[in-house]
């Protein structure tokens, strides 16, 4: 379970986020959203340990994170960042291994468990037709599954995702959120996923929480989170929430005039 | 927590299927371990031509066979048919200048392979980033303090260059960093602005040190003024212990290239292995420049070439730049030695002459890609 606990983040001088406070268990996908530049990322960022933390802490299984050394951290949690300005000439086979990096000794062999390890996350993510290919010939959607391998080879049970949909199709979309999914549903990872396309989040989330100002407005269900009143004020226009009509999850629509 | 996630996490699915695994992992077992044994017998083979090459020719040309047969029989009972002046020439003048000239090369690439890991920027040199004048200012000034007579005064000279390789480093990597990544513009402006603010001072100081300034001209050039086996001894340690440290770190160097973030929360240290590889190459870097002066563009083209055959894979990378990099700079000081004989040319201004184009043309190249 991750746990977020009076988190405040300064970009220089000023806060940006203040007093971020919720869990994540095992087996749900709790999606992070709101406009841009509220700070998705910047959480993501701060959670991972990537920035500085003015104030509170993050728990994993009662464990302070980033009380814990740089190696041990990355077997408790895994992120999947965007796909955007990777080394091209890497393989797949080899961006994968790299998840294995916290357990491997100062030689860097991988044993036949990393590789184990790395063939279940690529098979977990049909990257395997993939191994031997440069990850600069692949499909944006490609890429993201091979980082979400990597992240799986990490065999940390909690993982971030940062906008892993920004860029793909819609099949794409649905098929990296089904992934997203299964892996909590089915394999009781706790999984954080920023996502600024409300209806993806209003779908594939078991809760949402809603990023303003540098705080968590609201936190729960889609059902509970996604009303017209909570998104027309976050947002700043008139935006309105119908019931979407095969799944009968909130269908956000923005009223743009 | 189901049956099946249970029965996924236990060890023993894994075990049971290690044909499957080694199968999908490695398609092809034996022409893979060909494919990456290969590269290191085409760049040894090209070294072993070089050293010989470089050993045969000279004022007194002695046969490249010759060379081989006289160094065999220091291990195997050969009996002696050449004349002793081979002998002397070879192992008084010719090795002792082959050896530095090898080692230098390697330092050079090695180190160069790893300033372009390190800063993530296929154009990253420690010529073309300062760090080659900021080691030629530090051995400068160990040589006008005292120029090197005894074995002790000639490892002052490598570690007065580190000293000032490494302050050159830092603050070079300091200048050109822009939020959390250093762009090749700001990188080589950097480099230009400290490595004329070194330069400018090291000419100052030859300049009072009359009596040496022509060694010191010839020694700035790449021209290998030193002679004999002290200044091979001298750098020997540097540069093992520094390119044996970057060997190691091949694969750090290849998880770093998907930025610091990523690479953090992938669980490598980053701080710590930045620290670790910028010394030890600044290390490699200085023992070079410390006795053959300052060469440009060995550090630039030869990591490359090596990357456009081979890939980026910094494990492959960093020994196959080593290897062909003793090679190159051998090629062009053989062409240095013999292009204007009798007289001969600072080995510095021919790998001017063939780098400064090909960095043109790479310049060039990565304005239409990222080719990394």
């Amino acid at each position: 379970m991750l746990s977020i606990q009076s988190l405040t983040i300064n970009y220089g001088p000023r806060p940006i986020l203040r007093d971020i406070t919720f869990d994540v268990q095992s087996g749900e996908v709790v999606a992070l959203i709101g406009p841009n530049g509220v700070g998705k990322s910047t959480l993501i960022r701060a959670i991972s340990g990537s920035l500085p933390i003015a104030q509170g802490c993050v728990l994993i299984d009662e464990r302070d994170l980033h009380r814990l050394p740089i190696e041990q951290r990355a077997r408790l949690i895994a992120v999947v960042p965007q796909a955007v300005r990777l080394p091209e000439l890497f393989s797949v086979l080899d961006t994968v291994l790299m998840g294995r990096t916290p357990y491997l000794g100062w030689l860097g062999r991988e044993s036949a468990t990393d590789r184990s390890v790395v063939f279940e996350a690529m098979k977990r993510t049909s990257t395997l037709e993939l191994t031997s290919r440069r990850i600069g010939e692949l499909s944006g959607g490609e890429q993201q599954r091979v980082l979400i391998a990597r992240a799986l080879a990490q065999s940390a049970r909690t993982l971030l995702l940062d906008e892993p949909t920004a860029h793909l199709d819609l099949k794409h979309q649905a098929s990296l959120l089904n992934l997203v999914g299964s892996l909590a549903h089915d394999e009781g990872y706790a999984i954080l996923i920023a996502l600024h396309d409300l209806n993806l989040a209003a779908l594939y989330a078991d809760r949402v929480a809603l990023l303003s100002n540098g705080h968590v407005v609201a936190l729960g269900t889609p059902d509970e989170v996604l009303t017209t009143e909570q998104l027309s004020l976050v947002y700043g226009l008139h935006i309105s929430v119908y019931e979407h009509p095969a799944h009968g999850t909130p269908l956000v629509l923005a009223d743009g005039r | 927590m189901s049956d099946r996630e249970k029965e996924r996490q236990s060890e023993g699915e894994i075990e049971r299927q290690p044909s499957e695994l080694s199968l999908s992992l490695h398609p092809s077992t034996s022409p893979s371990l060909i494919r990456s044994i290969s590269p290191y017998l085409w760049c040894g083979l090209a070294l072993i031509v070089a050293l010989l090459l470089s050993a045969a020719i000279g004022a007194v040309s002695i046969p490249p066979w010759d060379v081989a047969r006289v160094l065999l029989s220091r291990v195997f009972p050969i009996t002696p048919d050449w004349s002793d002046t081979f002998a002397t020439i070879l192992f008084d003048i010719r090795l002792p200048r082959t050896a530095l000239i090898a080692l230098t090369g390697a330092a050079l690439a090695g180190s160069g392979a790893a300033y372009q890991g390190l800063f993530r920027n296929p154009l990253a040199d420690p010529y073309l980033i300062g760090i080659a004048s900021g080691a030629g200012l530090g051995a400068i000034v160990a040589m006008a303090w005292q120029w090197p007579s005894s074995m002790l005064g000639y490892m002052t000279v490598p570690l007065a260059a580190f000293i000032g390789a490494l302050l050159t480093a830092a603050i070079v990597y300091r200048l050109a960093r822009v939020g959390r990544t250093t762009p090749i513009t700001t990188l080589i402006l950097a480099g230009v602005a400290v490595g004329s603010f070194t330069t400018a001072l090291t000419t100052f100081l030859m300049l009072r040190s009359q009596g040496e300034l022509r060694r010191a001209i010839g020694w700035m050039l790449g021209g290998f003024a030193l002679g004999g086996w002290s200044p091979v001894i001298a750098v020997l340690p540097f540069v093992i212990i520094g390119l044996t440290i970057l060997t190691l770190f091949g694969r750090p160097l290849n998880v770093l290239q998907f930025g610091d973030d990523q690479a953090q929360q992938m669980g490598l240290n980053v701080d710590r292995v930045k620290l670790i590889v910028i010394i030890a190459a600044s290390l490699t870097a200085a023992a070079a420049v410390a006795f053959s002066g300052i060469i440009g563009f060995v550090g630039l083209a030869v990591p490359h070439l090596a990357r456009l055959i081979w890939g980026g894979d910094y494990r492959r990378l960093v020994p196959l730049s080593i290897i062909g990099g003793a090679a190159g700079l051998l090629c062009a000081d053989i062409i240095a030695r013999t292009i204007i004989a009798p007289q001969e040319v600072p080995v510095g201004v021919v790998t001017a002459l063939l780098g400064a184009p090909f960095f043109v043309w790479l310049l060039r190249r990565a304005k239409q890609q990222t080719f990394w």
